[in-house]
């Protein structure tokens, strides 16, 4: 792009125009000067003789008054004079007239001057901008191709990647083999996929037509109102997770266990839900291996209370009837054989309180004011905490949905705990807090006891883990198995913060959705 | 003195002294039948078989895990059988469970009570239900 836009015939045009112009100008300005030069010469000539004849008659004035006749040769001098004055102004008239001409001339040669620099200038500047505006509109016609590019290699990208995204999914989908639905809540359409119906032994043809109510058709009654409900409740606020566990009616006849989750994908620009996405996963198998391995241990810590119930009854009855019969070694087998029993009594009972925490119908979740069940747990230890003097500081604790019973049993685990792994003579602080976060609730109980190495802070939780002898601090090895699994059934965590000799902090986590 | 006739339906020999025993601790309990099952203890209030001379008691202490019949089914019995239903019944067994405490009210028993594991306070419990059922309430005659 030239940076001076003008064209040469312009130039050539302007220079021809500017080169008259000075050359008429150059020339009659000498000329001028010369004629001028000539005028004011003529005119102190003319002023010079005016004046000489002035004197002159002044000097013939006595003449004049004393009516004397004026010397002819002094009238002669001065009609010469005045003659030359006549031919001068008449010359003097000429050159002016000349002069005149040489000004106008002049006038005329600084007007082309002027002409053709203001021409060169205006065009040179109309000139400009017109190109100046054109770069500009060039420049903003590059800038959107160049956007235009952009967008469509964009495009393109986000449309592969969709397809590569579709594609990954199908696969997953394929080798998960899970089933699922997408549901246009607007419309009512529904989708479910070929795996949808292989999980209750149909093929997708023999279910049509696949509407709102092909679930009624095949879910359990009973079932059906609580799923209903979750369902509507994750339509209210689609930020959260759809999940729920429902039976659903084989071809052949007999329920399957469905783990039914989903979310809201798409909602309008006012919120409202429209495209949501979900699966269904058959669990029957976990659910029947979960329930066999509940009731066994249910079973199991049932049936071996008893035998258990008659050895140490028994042992004490002897001892109480016939201690006078026996000597103190005698006396001290029974003893050992009590104590162990009572041991494995008190294992029987937590083993059964492990059974029951994982079992899967735990019951429901409802809403419990932990400041109130604090309440509860402080009144039902209270004999334990006045014994050992403990200070247990509670601090304002959330609403949080969870189950009951199980939830209550690991605040209870935790503050024995915190009063029984103390150094001898130590007096307990028990420290309690709780916090309502973003996804989940957090608790902590905080002691001053013995402390766990950061080498067991993960083996205290597995079943019958201990780390001191029975001498030193008595217990099952179940307490915190327990409580790892109640809060798992909570979708939460739990772990241990401490050292040696700095206290036990004990932090859990409630999933809110879970 | 009142003379005062338990029938005892358990299947656990061990509990079956443990409880005699308790009971005739307490000095007021002059007559103890034992029922080893639910068949059994029904035979035995009805009169059949070998229990032909037996008498009604006043009182029944009744497991509820049980061979043949479990005690929810003696218990919807005696208390459906117009000749029966009058007697005292008290489920006296090691089991906690809320199913079997609400059911066992449903079907009209006279109070629960789960064995203690402790056998002094087993011996406890047994004393003190024996003193309440004789000397503090008034039974049917």
């Amino acid at each position: 792009m030239k940076r001076y836009p003008v064209t040469l015939t312009v130039l050539i045009a302007s220079i021809i125009i500017m080169g008259a112009g000075l050359f008429l100008f150059l020339r009659n300005f000498s000329r001028h000067h010369k004629v001028a030069a000539e005028i004011s010469g003529i005119t102190s000539e003319n002023r010079e003789l005016r004046k000489a004849n002035l004197e002159h008659l002044a000097r013939l004035q006595p003449y004049t008054d004393t009516g004397k006749k004026i010397p002819v040769n002094d009238l002669v001098v001065i009609q010469s004079r005045a003659t030359n004055q006549l031919e001068n102004d008449r010359r003097l008239a000429n050159l002016e007239k000349i002069n005149q001409q040489y000004t106008r001339i002049n006038q005329l040669g600084v007007g082309l001057l002027v002409c053709a620099v203001l021409f060169l200038v205006g065009f040179n500047i109309l000139q400009y901008n017109r190109r100046y505006k054109l770069s500009k509109l060039q420049q903003q016609d590059q800038q959107t191709m160049q956007l235009l590019r952009e967008t469509i290699r964009e495009k393109s990208q986000v449309q592969e990647d969709l397809i590569r995204e579709k594609d990954r999914l199908n696969f997953v989908l394929e080798g998960t083999n899970a089933a699922t639905w997408e549901w246009n809540i607007q419309s009512g359409q529904l989708t479910y996929n070929e795996t949808w119906a292989t999980l209750i032994g149909y093929t997708l043809d023999e279910i049509k037509p696949i509407n709102q109510g092909t679930l009624a058709r095949f879910a359990h009654p009973d079932d059906l109102e609580e799923t209903t409900k979750k369902l509507n409740e994750c339509l209210r606020d689609h930020s959260q997770f759809y999940e729920s566990t429902y039976r659903m009616k084989h071809k052949n006849g007999h329920w399957v266990w469905i783990l039914d989750r989903g979310k809201v994908v798409k909602s309008t620009n006012i919120g409202e839900p429209l495209l949501m996405f979900g699966t269904h996963v058959d669990i029957t198998h976990l659910k029947e291996t979960n329930e066999e391995l509940t009731r066994f241990a249910s079973v199991a810590s049932h049936e071996m209370r008893e035998p258990l119930r008659m050895i140490s009854s028994f042992m004490r009855l002897l001892d109480k009837n016939y201690s006078e019969q026996l000597d103190k070694k005698a006396r001290q087998y029974i003893h050992y054989a009590v104590d162990g029993a009572d041991r494995m009594g008190a294992m029987i009972q937590e083993l059964l309180a492990f059974a029951h925490a994982g079992a899967v119908q735990g019951g429901a979740r409802e809403w419990i004011d932990c400041n109130e069940l604090l309440q509860e747990i402080t009144i039902f230890l209270n004999g334990h905490l006045e014994e050992q003097q403990a200070d247990l500081q509670i601090g304002f604790l959330p609403t949080i949905q969870a189950r009951k019973t199980p939830l209550k049993l690991v605040f209870q685990n935790l503050i024995s705990n915190a009063l029984k792994y103390q150094p001898p003579g130590n007096r307990p602080t028990i420290e309690i807090e709780g916090s309502d976060e973003q996804t989940h609730w957090q608790f902590s109980v905080k002691d001053n006891g013995i402390g766990i190495a950061a080498e067991n802070r993960e083996v205290v939780f597995q079943l019958f883990k201990r780390l001191h002898t029975k001498h030193e601090y008595s217990g099952s090895g179940m307490g915190l198995a327990t409580c790892k699994r109640i809060i798992e059934q909570h979708g939460g965590k739990i772990w241990i913060d401490s050292g040696i000799d700095k206290g036990t902090i004990l932090t859990f986590t409630i999933c809110k959705t879970a | 003195m009142k003379s005062i006739h338990v029938l005892l339906v358990e299947d656990n020999e061990g509990d079956i002294l443990l409880t005699r025993e308790a009971l005739e601790e307490g000095k007021l309990v002059n007559k103890i039948s034992i029922a080893r099952d639910g068949k059994e203890a029904i035979d035995f209030l009805e009169g059949n078989n070998h229990f032909q001379s037996s008498t009604l008691p006043d009182l029944i202490l009744l497991d509820v895990n049980l061979p043949k019949k479990n005690g929810h089914e003696v218990l919807h019995y005696i208390k459906t059988a117009d000749a029966f239903r009058h007697i005292p019944v008290i489920m006296l067994t090691t089991s906690s469970s809320f199913n079997d405490i609400n059911s066992s009210y449903l079907n009209h028993a006279n109070c629960y009570i789960t064995k203690p594991v402790e056998v002094e306070e087993f011996f406890r419990v047994v004393l003190q239900l024996e003193n309440f059922w004789v000397n503090v309430v008034k039974l049917p005659t």
